[in-house]
């Protein structure tokens, strides 16, 4: 299971080009051209669904991995032919709040939408997530082998430093061939 | 009265009036096969409703969220599918379309007609994805009679979410839509309506007479409202000359709706939010004082035709239309005799479900009931008289007036109280108002009726009948009776609903039948309650409703017709009218030695580029 770079900076512009994108590749379309149509980032797509719901069941691996009993349920193969219902809305932001309340709650999380209707619901949700992948990662980037530091030893949480190499230690090859650093880094790029 | 704005009252303050408008949207369609259309389509999505597409009802098309390629816009504007119940989706495909935006499998959407139609219309509307904002660019439709495939008509490269689709359509009975290729990729297509035939709008200037509106309503509801409409547009083109087979008037039908309204340029407070769908371009050049003039627009009336004709040697044709009332000419047999008593409002419901009144676009029901109704019962059967005497005896026995609004509903309610703000005066007034007196009113005699069943049961009806196969039968009895069943001899009675002036009786034979109905009679008997007024000398007036079957309800009604018959004098005037005018407003007429509060109860107003009326009230001074 990999964590997919979410999207958190959609903005009304974005929502606006989306509109206007779509009316010219309908114009576009009844004047007998095929344009190429790709998923908008103003929009909710099923490619968006399965990342929120692929983090949140990477996030909540990750966490019972270390003992936490997080109880969430995800569904990661959603196409466009798929319709989600309210009941499928209210998952997937219980899932955020119940990692929330069994794990931690970080500094500048927003408040968790009610719905998913518009840009910023979808921002809160996804930033969530990519705070909690981050915490994640400064916790276990924390951890010391035994032996390995002093009673009274000076320490800080390594937020923000990087991917380490225990991080990686449960991976085998076959899952970061191919992946670049930065992609191992993820986190780190925002 | 219709709400208007202070700049239109302003206008009419004026010795000149701004530009007035009119416009008369009429539906050239077949009421009969647009109410009989059963919609048919084999892959539906497991969230649309079918039925929606033909229905008159005008929805908002709810926008639920799908994962159909961005289709979910994060603009806050999508529902979120609830887990059941979806409301107001109509017809929505379950195949999504191609990259390209055909369809492996093309939606079709077929229409069903119980029997095949001759009507000619001129083609249908289709309302594609409201919701959404989709189309069909490429769809197609086809007629079949009985099987047989008629005349095609294939669109391409439509860009618009409502098509008008020109084509004769006659000789039908099933209207087939095939979507060809959609708007955008990876999405179902979806429709929202589709209407069978298309409307003409004539404006003050296709005008070639002058038009006439009138309304009547009696404040007693002794008899019936009446609203009607009258017009002439030029026919230089002979396009109503029913000869001219390329014309208009083979697609003229009675009963199809007519919509009109009224108008007048007045000015307006201008608002940013009111602007906020302008480009720069719209506005640019323009005075705020431009900007705050419009069409300020009231509706006129609903009304449906009911006659029409081109003079070969005339060069305009006429038409005429009657509000919702003409299609309540039928007689309502289903009168029941309720010993224990019914309320006035279920009773009034009874008669208009059956009338078969047409379904209104939006959807809501073609009548409004005062609550009031609810709270007065009556034990007596209806007479076998036309639905809307039914409707007329219950507003009176209700004290209430009956009408038709101008959105169409037909209304029994309490006449309004209020005095508007209205006033016919030396201002706009062409003459004094002329003024008649009634005779002076001793009392108001109403009849009131109690029911007893005949302890006999008798013959009630007895008569032959040829009847070949299965048949529905009406009989109607001479006299009202109960408890009645009908025997049948050279045949079989399938079923049978009885009344109390009639029955209905399905029966199969091939041949003669004896039909006898044996019951007993239920006899009427009368008593009167005299209210009076304190003249000493006059007339009196009889109230007879055979609905009113209690004293205390007897005296109700003596009261509320005497306090509005001692208002004696009729007023009778001739104004500039402004059109916001309805019959029952309560205004104030100038007379010479002051101004009075009047009820009007008709008028009727012209139209020739201005407003002109004449109408006639009762002075309440």
């Amino acid at each position: 299971m990999r964590w997919i770079i979410p999207v958190v900076d959609r903005t009304l512009l974005d929502v606006q080009n989306a509109l206007a994108q779509i009316e010219m590749w309908r114009t576009q379309v009844a004047n007998g051209q095929t344009p190429t149509v790709t998923e908008l980032k103003g929009c909710l797509n099923a490619t968006d669904l399965n990342r929120i719901e692929s983090n949140t069941r990477y996030i909540s691996h990750f966490l019972q991995k270390y003992g936490l009993q997080i109880n969430v349920t995800t569904k990661v193969d959603w196409t466009d032919e798929c319709l989600p219902n309210v009941d499928d809305v209210n998952r997937i932001i219980d899932n955020i709040k119940e990692i929330r309340n069994k794990y931690y709650e970080p500094a500048g999380m927003p408040s968790l939408p009610q719905t998913m209707v518009s840009f910023s619901d979808i921002n809160a949700i996804e930033q969530s997530l990519l705070l909690f992948k981050e915490m994640l990662l400064g916790m276990i980037g924390a951890f010391r082998r035994s032996g390995t530091f002093r009673c009274g030893e000076g320490f800080r949480l390594p937020m923000g430093a990087g991917v380490t190499w225990i991080v990686l230690e449960d991976l085998t090859w076959g899952d970061i061939e191919g992946e670049t650093w930065e992609g191992l880094m993820i986190y780190d790029l925002l | 009265m219709q709400t208007v704005s202070a700049g239109w009252k302003e206008n009419q303050q004026k010795t000149l009036v701004n530009e007035s408008f009119i416009e008369i949207q009429l539906g050239l369609t077949d009421p009969e096969a647009v109410e009989s259309a059963v919609p048919i389509a084999t892959d539906v999505a497991p969230f649309a409703h079918l039925d929606q597409v033909v229905s008159r009802t005008v929805r908002n098309i709810t926008p639920y969220a799908t994962l159909e390629r961005n289709l979910w816009v994060l603009d806050g504007s999508k529902k979120i599918f609830p887990t059941t119940n979806f409301v107001d989706t109509s017809y929505v495909g379950n195949v999504l379309s191609n990259s390209d935006c055909t369809f492996t499998s093309n939606p079709v959407v077929e229409l069903t007609f119980p029997r095949v139609f001759y009507s000619y219309l001129p083609g249908l509307i289709i309302v594609w994805d409201m919701a959404h904002g989709d189309y069909a660019v490429d769809f197609k439709i086809t007629l079949y009679k009985e099987g047989a495939k008629g005349s095609e008509k294939l669109v391409t490269g439509n860009d618009t979410l409502r098509t008008v689709v020109d084509m004769d359509i006659n000789e039908y009975d099933k209207i087939v839509v095939e979507i060809l290729k959609w708007s955008s990729p990876r999405r179902r297509a979806r429709i929202a309506r589709i209407h069978l035939g298309k409307s003409i709008i004539y404006e003050k200037g296709d005008l070639f007479t002058t038009l006439t509106h009138s309304q009547e309503v009696d404040p007693l509801s002794a008899k019936l409202p009446k609203m009607s409409l009258k017009f002439s547009v030029s026919n230089v083109d002979d396009s109503y000359n029913p000869y001219n087979q390329t014309g208009i008037s083979k697609y003229l039908m009675e009963r199809q709706e007519i919509q009109v309204r009224y108008g007048y340029r007045t000015r307006r407070s201008v608002e940013w939010i009111m602007l906020e769908n302008l480009t720069w371009e719209d506005i640019e050049g323009k005075s705020w004082g431009e900007l705050e003039e419009g069409i300020e627009w009231i509706p006129g009336g609903t009304f449906y035709l009911s006659g029409w004709d081109a003079p070969q040697n005339g060069l305009y044709a006429n038409f005429e239309a009657r509000d919702i009332l003409e299609f309540m000419n039928g007689i309502f047999m289903k009168g029941v005799y309720r010993p224990s008593g019914v309320s006035l409002k279920a009773l009034a419901e009874e008669v208009l479900l059956d009338a078969g009144l047409p379904e209104r676009e939006d959807g809501l029901l073609p009548w409004k009931l005062h609550s009031s109704l609810n709270n007065i019962t009556t034990t007596a059967p209806l007479p076998l008289v036309r639905h809307s005497e039914c409707l007329q005896m219950i507003a009176n026995a209700a004290g209430c007036v009956m009408y038709v609004d101008r959105e169409g509903f037909l209304r029994i309610e309490p006449a309004p109280t209020s005095i508007t703000d209205y006033r016919v005066d030396n201002f706009n007034s062409y003459k004094r108002p002329e003024v008649t007196l009634t005779k002076p009113l001793k009392q108001v005699d109403v009849s009131y009726y109690s029911f007893v069943v005949d302890a006999e049961v008798k013959e009630i009806y007895k008569g032959q009948l040829s009847i070949n196969g299965t048949e529905t039968i009406q009989i109607t009895y001479s006299n009202p009776a109960v408890e009645t069943v009908a025997i049948v001899e050279g045949g079989a009675l399938v079923s049978a609903t009885y009344y109390t002036n009639a029955c209905e009786l399905e029966i199969t034979a091939s041949g003669v039948v004896e039909i006898t109905i044996v019951g007993r009679e239920l006899k009427t008997s009368e008593a009167i309650v005299t209210v009076p007024t304190g003249e000493p000398t006059g007339e009196t007036q009889s109230v007879k409703n055979k609905l009113i079957t209690s004293q205390s309800r007897a005296i109700a009604v003596g009261n509320w017709v005497k306090e509005y018959l001692t208002n004696r004098k009729i007023v009778s005037f001739d104004w500039r009218a402004d059109p916001r005018l309805d019959a029952l407003d309560k205004i104030m007429v100038q007379n010479k030695f002051g101004i009075s509060p009047l009820r009007v109860t008709e008028f009727t107003i012209t139209y020739n580029g201005a407003f002109k009326g004449k109408g006639r009230g009762r002075d309440l001074g």
